[in-house]
């Protein structure tokens, strides 16, 4: 017969290090709690018997010896990849910048008694006479204008498919563009590098759209007389 | 309770490894001497209390390889060598209650796995036998009990801490464990009675 008081009560007590006299005066009661010894004194034995794999230790060796040179592998996959990264952006950069002193654009005064003055730095001045003829080449993807009295009178454009334009001439480097300067006047070229909507034929509304485009552009003066 | 570590640790520190080996070990940052001190002090005792937690030999082998692989990654946290046992004890049981959560899981959603049935051995005294045999009756029985019922009853008995000390680990209060413990022989003494055949010594 198991005694309940023992197991629901007493054994708390017991638990809490306090004495029992219930204990003293009832048999039952003492018969559980030495079943409870039995129980506690078998609990440290639980696993005793075994210490599990012998070689557990060389296994945790082999774990962690996993795990590091993975960590070594990871070090030279990032350097790798942060390489092979730097080496595109280089790339990249020079690809995408040339040098500043390959020029977009050359410009070409045949004879004559005309004046030059340039914004573009490196621009040289040269007197020319009037009648004469500027030649501008430029690179491919890259549009020209004249403009004569801020009045446009000649656009090439960059397109390869646009209808061919008088004074508009392909060449093995890009454009070529040829205009008389006559009459006398103060004359524009401008050259912009960049494709932007079609002008309306006026040079500050032009600029100010290539500019509200993003576009970008340089700009030389020949003054005529 | 911080009064209660240096005497835990006492208790956890039973195989006989020199403390100044251990502490030498530490000072020096030899991550790999440190731990092979802490496996040769500590190994059989996490084993026997994730065996009494899990109550399967290779869940049991898996907790204290995770265990000691976990302590070596994350040694540089550890300031005081005092302390390794504790810190080390304490992985133990959380990957304890891991991977008692992992198997409640499990069972839940497949045919419950039979624990590690008694192991077979050789010739042994009877008393030595029953004593082995209740042993192994009881580690199924613990089986049975809730994750904290077991870890307190194992805290208590298996590792046979005080209820003061055992609360240190187990961040509890004495009292909750020692409920716990009153609740949980009473369930133990029963599956111990039902288990063994009439007329074992329980």
């Amino acid at each position: 017969m198991t005694c309940q008081r023992y197991w629901q009560h007493g054994i708390l007590i017991v638990e809490r290090g306090e004495p029992d006299p219930h204990l003293e005066t009832c048999l039952t009661c003492r018969r559980e709690h030495e079943l409870r010894g039995d129980l506690i004194h078998a609990l440290p034995l639980i696993g005793k018997a075994s210490s599990g794999d012998p070689t557990w230790e060389a296994r945790v060796w082999r774990q962690i010896a996993g795990l590091e040179p993975r960590r070594r592998h990871w070090r030279w996959t990032i350097g790798g990849f942060a390489t092979t990264f730097l080496a595109i952006v280089v790339c990249w950069a020079i690809g995408h910048h040339p040098p500043s002193d390959d020029p977009p654009s050359r410009y070409e005064l045949l004879p004559g008694d005309l004046v030059m003055r340039s914004r573009s730095p490196g621009a040289d001045c040269r007197m020319r006479s009037l009648g004469d003829r500027v030649r501008i080449s430029v690179k491919p993807r890259t549009e020209v204008r004249v403009y004569r009295a801020d009045r446009l009178v000649l656009r090439c454009p960059a397109c390869p498919a646009c209808p061919p334009t008088e004074g508009c001439s392909a060449s093995a480097h890009g454009l070529v563009a040829e205009a008389q300067l006559a009459p006398s006047a103060e004359y524009r070229l401008v050259v912009i590098t960049s494709a932007v909507a079609a002008p309306v034929g006026q040079l500050d509304r032009d600029l100010e759209a290539v500019v509200a485009a993003g576009g970008d552009y340089q700009i030389t003066e020949l003054s005529v007389h | 309770m911080l009064r209660l570590i240096p005497r835990v640790m006492a208790k956890l520190q039973a195989t006989p490894v020199a403390d100044a080996d251990l502490e030498a070990a530490f000072f020096a940052r030899d991550r790999r001497r440190t731990l092979a001190l802490l496996m040769a002090r500590h190994g059989a005792r996490i084993y026997r209390y994730a065996m009494a937690m899990t109550h399967m030999r290779d869940v049991a082998e898996d907790v204290r390889q995770q265990v000691f692989v976990e302590a070596y990654r994350d040694l540089g946290s550890v300031a005081d060598p005092a302390s390794l046992a504790m810190w080390i004890f304490g992985i133990a049981r959380h990957r304890c209650l891991d991977a008692v959560s992992a198997l409640a899981r499990w069972n839940q959603r497949h045919v419950p796995e039979l624990p590690d049935g008694p192991e077979q051995r050789g010739h042994e005294p009877d008393r030595d036998l029953d004593r082995r045999r209740l042993a192994d009756t009881l580690a199924s029985c613990l089986a049975r009990l809730a994750p904290a019922a077991r870890d307190a009853v194992v805290l208590r008995y298996q590792q046979e801490l005080s209820y003061d000390e055992a609360a240190a680990v187990a961040g509890d209060l004495p009292g909750t464990l020692q409920r716990r413990v009153a609740r949980a022989l009473p369930v133990l003494r029963r599956c111990v009675e039902a288990t063994l055949p009439p007329g074992e010594p329980q």
